[in-house]
């Protein structure tokens, strides 16, 4: 028989039994799109991570720690020894810390009132150019090579609202475009201990002048960390020994190595960790990616668990339903037999007509996926972070092969199951059902 | 080669311990056109006797030689083994609901004819037309009355133009007037030299019959020829 004779019999039962075919397709068009959507975000945010995030700055600097002050300089040598050594490493520098400052002068250039009363301007926290790098920038510009003297400063520009941040919503802020050209007065602290807390000890006065905003709007936490060039932060930190006083009097030694891609850091930590094991030193990745990019690992892995889940669910359910079917249709294959057919054509029209419900309801959860990525897409483009502004969101073909395998298995064995317990039902039999 | 003959010798049908068809012994010629009708009441081994006839169901017992074919066995059941030189016709149409008339006729065809589904469709009609259905050929089975119904089965089972035809009770749910419809169809077909055997508690059936075989319990009781 050949394939126009198959496809004369397939269209016609097709469209006689639509209505028990269309509860099956539900299930399969809501689990395909479900596993495609979530599968494509996966591997979009896979694809974002290791191409975009992980080529920011601070995800590749790893910290070297150790209070140990006689084997102190033995270390450091050999991390000189180990940069010289690995093309991988860029820099070794001393690491900042960073330093929680005040702007005197910021309500100099707030001329309304209202604005002034609404407004709580306190400490904020400094980090060097290594925190983030030009793909932040919203306005003004990057700093210079050799520059000092100069700051970056939030978009959103506030107190420093990390604690209040996560449950106040209402918090107003200023736009940190307003400042740039204009010169900041700070004051930076030693601190002391007084009744069980550390309190400001000395001050120090330095001008910055504000050469550009970065984004650091719509993050999973807020974050108002002004830049400094690396030697302005250092020079700071060296003034008030932030880490000594912060460890409680003991002398804490902390580098800073920055290797050239993310996929060099495993390697260089666990060399680092080798090196420094006899000395009790620590090595660490510096920066985190932040709350939000850690939600990309649980989401990757809780996605294929979830797929998994979906998988077992919609082969369950799809025995369930096409043994109803063809349960009815006993009749029908019974007398194909008695007219001749051979089991081999009867699975074959079968698992035909299963496929092309198959198929159909693969191309229809595809499109309900493409759609909705696309609005992912929008969304994350006009209210997500600039994190994840330039993430390429679509249909990920592999994820679309790897569905159309499940969806086909799942048909094939429901059919093939039924079908086989079926035709074990002898022709004669078949045909006096009702 | 066309089934000729087909002998049945000391054929058994039991179901567990109940012997549905018990030791049955008879010829049937196949090379001229004959109605033989099987009589008995319900429970008689009428059904189960034409599915061994028809080999849709395998002997518990005996050999069931068909002229052409040097051997038999339960294989033949399940491979369609000569399934187009046999048509049926069910007590209850049998119809699929998803095609049309033409298009029921057509489904037999599809899996023995080399032609195309352009001539497979002309010959379809052509049946009906047989059958005296020629308006009747796009509806649906549900649009269709029990008489034209089983007259679209008989068309049916004459797709592949068989020798031979086997009809179970054919006009046990017919009115007098579609049931004499169907009977002249039946002798128009042994006129063309098809044989029919039809199982049948019907009096109109028999007496139509050329060859009248009487069941009871599972057994031949008598074999009339007319």
């Amino acid at each position: 028989m050949n394939r126009f004779k198959y496809s004369f019999m397939i269209k016609r039962n097709i469209k006689f039994w639509k209505k028990t075919w269309l509860k099956s397709c539900f299930i399969m068009i809501l689990v395909g799109f479900l596993m495609i959507t979530v599968g494509s975000l996966a591997d979009s945010l896979v694809e974002h991570a290791n191409t975009n995030i992980f080529r920011t700055p601070g995800f590749r600097s790893i910290m070297v720690s150790m209070d140990d002050q006689e084997n102190w300089p033995v270390v450091l040598d050999k991390l000189e020894v180990y940069k010289k050594s690995n093309p991988s490493v860029l820099s070794l520098k001393e690491e900042t810390w960073g330093a929680i400052v005040t702007v005197n002068n910021l309500f100099d250039f707030v001329k309304d009132e209202d604005i002034k009363n609404q407004i709580r301007i306190g400490e904020l926290f400094t980090s060097d150019e290594y925190y983030i790098d030009e793909r932040f920038l919203l306005d003004g510009r990057w700093f210079d090579e050799g520059e000092t003297g100069v700051v970056i400063i939030p978009k959103t520009f506030s107190f420093n609202a990390i604690s209040e941040s996560y449950f106040k919503l209402d918090i107003n802020y200023l736009d940190g475009s307003d400042f740039i050209g204009q010169t900041f007065k700070i004051s930076y602290f030693t601190y002391k201990e007084s009744n069980g807390k550390l309190v400001p000890d000395q001050e120090f006065k330095r001008d910055f002048k504000v050469i550009g905003v970065y984004d650091n709007t719509k993050t999973f936490s807020l974050s108002c960390d002004i830049i400094l060039k690396y030697d302005d932060l250092k020079s700071m930190v060296q003034t008030i020994r932030t880490g000594e006083v912060y460890s409680g009097g003991s002398e804490f030694h902390t580098y800073r190595m920055m290797v050239d891609q993310i996929g060099n850091v495993d390697k260089v930590i666990s060399d680092i960790d080798t090196l420094i094991k006899p000395y009790n030193g620590v090595a660490m990745l510096k920066s985190r990616p932040g709350s939000g990019f850690d939600l990309i690992n649980p989401f990757i892995k809780s996605s294929f668990v979830t797929s998994l889940f979906l998988f077992g669910v919609s082969m369950i359910l799809q025995i369930i339903l096409i043994k109803q079917m063809l349960n009815q249709r006993t009749r029908e294959i019974g007398l194909l037999m008695v007219f001749g057919y051979t089991k081999k054509q009867v699975v074959r029209l079968y698992l035909a007509e299963i496929a092309a419900w198959g198929g159909l309801s693969f191309i229809i959860a595809t499109g309900m996926s493409a759609l909705t990525l696309s609005v992912i897409r929008l969304l994350i483009f006009f209210k997500g972070s600039l994190r994840y502004k330039n993430m390429v969101i679509e249909l990920s073909g592999n994820q679309l092969l790897y569905i159309l395998s499940v969806m086909l298995i799942v048909l094939m064995v429901s059919a093939l199951l039924n079908l086989k317990r079926i035709m074990r039902i002898e022709p004669k039999e078949a045909v006096v059902l009702k | 080669m066309k089934i000729s003959m087909l002998n049945l010798s000391h054929v058994s049908k039991n179901y567990k311990e109940v012997s549905a068809v018990n030791d049955f012994n008879f010829e049937f010629r196949v090379e001229e056109g004959r109605i033989y009708v099987i009589k008995g009441k319900s429970g008689s081994g009428k059904s189960t006797l034409l599915n061994l006839i028809g080999l849709i169901d395998s002997p518990s017992s005996g050999t069931i030689n068909i002229k052409g074919v040097t051997n038999y066995s339960k294989d033949i059941v399940k491979s369609a083994f000569r399934r187009d030189e046999i048509g049926f016709v069910f007590q209850e149409y049998n119809l699929n609901g998803a095609f049309k008339a033409f298009e029921n006729i057509m489904v037999p065809m599809l899996i023995k004819s080399d032609e195309d589904l352009k001539t497979i469709k002309i010959k379809a009609f052509e049946l009906l037309k047989q059958v005296g259905l020629e308006k009747r050929e796009h509806h649906y089975p549900n649009q269709l009355s029990g008489g034209e119904k089983q007259r679209v089965a008989i068309a049916r089972a004459l797709a592949n133009n068989p020798p031979l035809i086997i009809a179970d009770e054919p006009t046990a749910n017919l009115d007098q007037e579609n049931e004499q419809q169907v009977l002249n169809i039946f002798n128009e077909l042994k006129k063309k030299g098809k044989v029919v055997i039809v199982a049948s508690h019907s009096e109109a059936v028999w007496e139509y019959a050329d060859v009248l075989l009487t069941m009871q319990y599972g057994s031949l009781v008598e074999v009339k020829y007319e």
